[in-house]
């Protein structure tokens, strides 16, 4: 699967991308609040990545993750992804991460955009649902800015380099999203 | 005397005869730093400024309050919320939660306690619908006390020639954040 928007295109990963998601994974910023961690060795990514593309050949498809890529530049500039929930809740999660040299310039919005269209309109979903640390100010914008709503306040849910950490759990609708285009 | 009382703060309506601390306050060149560099140079224009929030205390309901630290006594600034009745950023009739402080409690964390505070009076006693709060998009230590308190940044304006960010926060987003589990 591949998404085009105005100046992203999405690709689902490949072997090819090994690289760069080890780069963009080891950066001590794109690590600050995830609870991936920073691989110890390119071995790590490789088994990450491969289990993706594993991912790729189940059917049905329930988990999607694609590099985001400068449509004029041809350069990586992060990763995201969609993961279904149970087929009757018609519900998934979304997320993203960005190379911080693309930081600040809406890229992580056009994306989430991108992420929201295909789970509405292509995969007939009923709710999306994101998450973020409680102090990951940049994200949080992300998501208020593409429409989530804040539902929750998750205490010492994320394992982030040996603390717990706090999380903010968002949500939107296919009501809430329908009526944004308007 | 209405009061609010947060940990290390007391909030109240300001007074006439807290003009000379108001001065001393607004005639400090740091505190206007973000403010369009126009420090007050004489006791009467905050006697003024005083006056007017005092009526904006009838008129709206509502209005700046002066700010004491519980251990000193002192007067630390002035705190709350603000009924906005000339457009700003396209907006104008709603509520806008700020603070001023005289530089000596400057990193304690109170612009941030104020905040809360307010956020919560405006959304519990007064219960309004959302609540905007700006800062000059360089006041880094007004912007994260904002955030810190709920806020998320929305967008950016003109003020006066000077760039600001205008945050804000609804009711919903503060009713989670406030939750007690």
């Amino acid at each position: 699967m591949e998404i085009s928007t105005l100046r992203l295109l999405l690709k689902e990963v490949s072997s090819d991308d090994i690289s760069f998601i080890h780069t963009l994974n080891s950066l001590p910023e794109v690590d600050q609040y995830n609870t991936l961690g920073i691989p110890e060795n390119i071995e790590v990514t490789n088994t990450l990545v491969s289990e993706i593309i594993v991912a790729q050949t189940v059917i049905p498809r329930v988990r999607y993750v694609f590099v985001i890529v400068d449509q004029i530049s041809n350069d990586c500039m992060g990763v995201c992804g969609l993961v279904m929930g149970k087929p009757n809740y018609r519900n998934a999660e979304i997320w993203y991460k960005l190379h911080p040299n693309y930081w600040g310039k809406g890229f992580a919005s056009e994306a989430v955009q991108a992420l929201l269209d295909v789970g509405f309109n292509t995969f007939q979903l009923h709710r999306i649902e994101a998450g973020c640390a409680t102090e990951n100010i940049a994200s949080i914008r992300v998501l208020e800015k593409s429409g989530f709503i804040l539902e929750a306040h998750t205490r010492k849910l994320l394992p982030i380099r040996g603390e717990w950490v706090d999380n903010f759990g968002y949500s939107i609708l296919e009501e809430e999203f329908a009526a944004r285009l308007k | 005397m209405k009061i609010i009382e947060t940990e290390r703060l007391i909030l109240r309506e300001f007074l006439p005869s807290d003009d000379i601390d108001f001065f001393r306050m607004d005639a400090d060149s740091r505190v206007h730093r973000y403010l369009g560099n126009t420090p007050t140079t004489s006791i009467e224009q905050s006697r003024e400024i005083i006056a007017n929030i005092r009526q904006q205390y009838v008129t709206n309901g509502i209005g700046r309050w002066a700010t004491i630290e519980k251990s000193s006594g002192q007067f630390i600034g002035w705190s709350g919320l603000k009924f906005i009745t000339e457009e700003e950023n396209n907006h104008v009739h709603y509520y806008d939660v700020g603070y001023r402080l005289v530089p000596a409690y400057w990193g304690k964390g109170y612009a941030t306690e104020t905040c809360k505070a307010w956020l919560e009076h405006g959304f519990t006693t007064m219960d309004l619908k959302e609540i905007i709060g700006c800062a000059h998009e360089e006041n880094i230590a007004s912007r994260r006390a904002l955030e810190k308190s709920g806020l998320t940044f929305v967008e950016k304006f003109i003020w006066k020639d000077i760039t600001c960010d205008w945050l804000k926060i609804t009711r919903e987003k503060w009713e989670v954040l406030n939750r007690k589990v």
